[in-house]
């Protein structure tokens, strides 16, 4: 009988085997977060620091998976990995701009808002404007609840943060965004109704 | 309150870049190389003999022959598991033709190559057992590089 093909293993299963020294599971859950990975660094790196903090967390965790357990969700247990290296690298980048004189308050953030999204990511505004209006940490908090699909108390601890903090993130996140993202909407809505009336005239 | 998540995702779908077939081979390449390095790291030679075994100088067979005598310890080993040891070594391009092995006092996991003439020694101390496919031995601690460590410690 064939093996079950390794896509329909769960993370954890693969990590465990993985644990046991089969590389093509450590593959797979490259595999798996990888882009999912680049995603979340990319809001708050440049997209090359995250192809290497993206590297470097694999490489982190397939050495030291002997700690794994799997109490821990292995999505979770890889994104605390990849926060701390983010969160290392961040702090180095900044004290390489302290010590050049560079202004010391808007060191991460000038990086963070300008290069962090490329010409063509912009269309997706909405995060964007996320970041702007919320700034940094909150930012990453809903990333991985909306996006990963974490609940909070992941969120915490890939956070490194509280789950009080994180609900409070989530809520005044929402409450930031509604208004936002309706207006957003509403834009996008009628941009689209505008471009379809142009097309039937044209027809 | 209105659900955000739907706009979210679908614009976090669009900020994700697509699965780079690149990126995945050089991620796989860094996982390897650390690999070899964690092993090679872990079978050392004593810091009082100018012996110094390299990655190149090294095979997997090689690791895998010392920890094929670690494991079969406190037994002797077989001649023939000597002989894959001394092989792989020498196929590997190491000078170490004629050699015995014994374990190395005081120092557990440990396996010795000696060469007859008394000159030259390797020993293969073994921390990481783990890291071997099939090897259900637990390891013992291995101890992390200085500086923070972005690894967490265990289940919250």
């Amino acid at each position: 009988m064939p093996l079950p093909s390794l896509e329909t293993w769960s993370d954890e299963q693969l990590a465990l085997e993985a644990q046991a020294g089969s590389s093509a599971c450590f593959e797979e859950l490259v595999r798996r977060y990888q882009a999912r990975l680049m995603g979340f660094l990319g809001r708050s790196v440049m997209r090359a620091d995250a192809e290497d903090v993206t590297q470097e967390a694999f490489v982190q965790a397939f050495l030291n998976l002997d700690r794994y357990s799997t109490r821990w969700r292995f999505k979770t247990w890889l994104f605390v990995i990849a926060q701390r290296l983010m969160i290392d690298r961040l702090r180095r980048q900044k004290r390489q701009r302290t010590t050049r004189d560079v202004s010391e308050a808007d060191a991460v953030t000038a990086i963070d808002a300008s290069d962090a999204l490329t010409a063509g990511e912009q269309s997706a505004r909405l995060w964007s404007i996320a970041r702007e209006t919320l700034g940094e940490e909150p930012m990453r908090a809903i990333w991985l609840h909306y996006v990963e699909g974490m609940n909070t108390r992941d969120v915490a601890r890939v956070m490194d943060r509280s789950w009080v903090w994180v609900k409070t993130a989530l809520h005044r996140a929402r409450r930031k965004l509604e208004p936002v993202l309706g207006d957003f909407v509403d834009t996008e809505f009628r941009q689209r109704q505008a471009d379809r009336k142009q097309v039937m005239t044209h027809a | 309150m209105r659900d955000l998540g739907p706009q979210l995702r679908e614009d976090a779908a669009r900020l994700t870049p697509a699965f780079d077939e690149a990126l995945h081979a050089r991620t796989m390449q860094r996982v390897q190389a650390a690999r070899r390095e964690r092993l090679v790291a872990t079978v050392r030679a004593p810091a009082h003999f100018s012996w110094r075994l390299t990655a190149g100088a090294l095979t997997m067979s090689t690791i895998a022959a010392a920890l094929t005598i670690w494991a079969t310890r406190p037994a002797e080993p077989t001649p023939a598991q000597v002989d894959a040891v001394i092989q792989s070594i020498a196929d590997a391009g190491a000078p170490i033709r004629d050699t015995f092995t014994r374990p190395i006092t005081g120092m557990p996991n440990s396996a010795l190559l000696v060469r007859d003439d008394g000159e030259r020694l390797v020993s293969f101390v073994v921390d990481q057992l783990t890291m071997l496919p099939g090897t259900q031995t637990p390891a013992p601690h291995m101890p992390t590089p200085a500086g923070s460590d972005p690894v967490p410690q265990g289940p919250v």
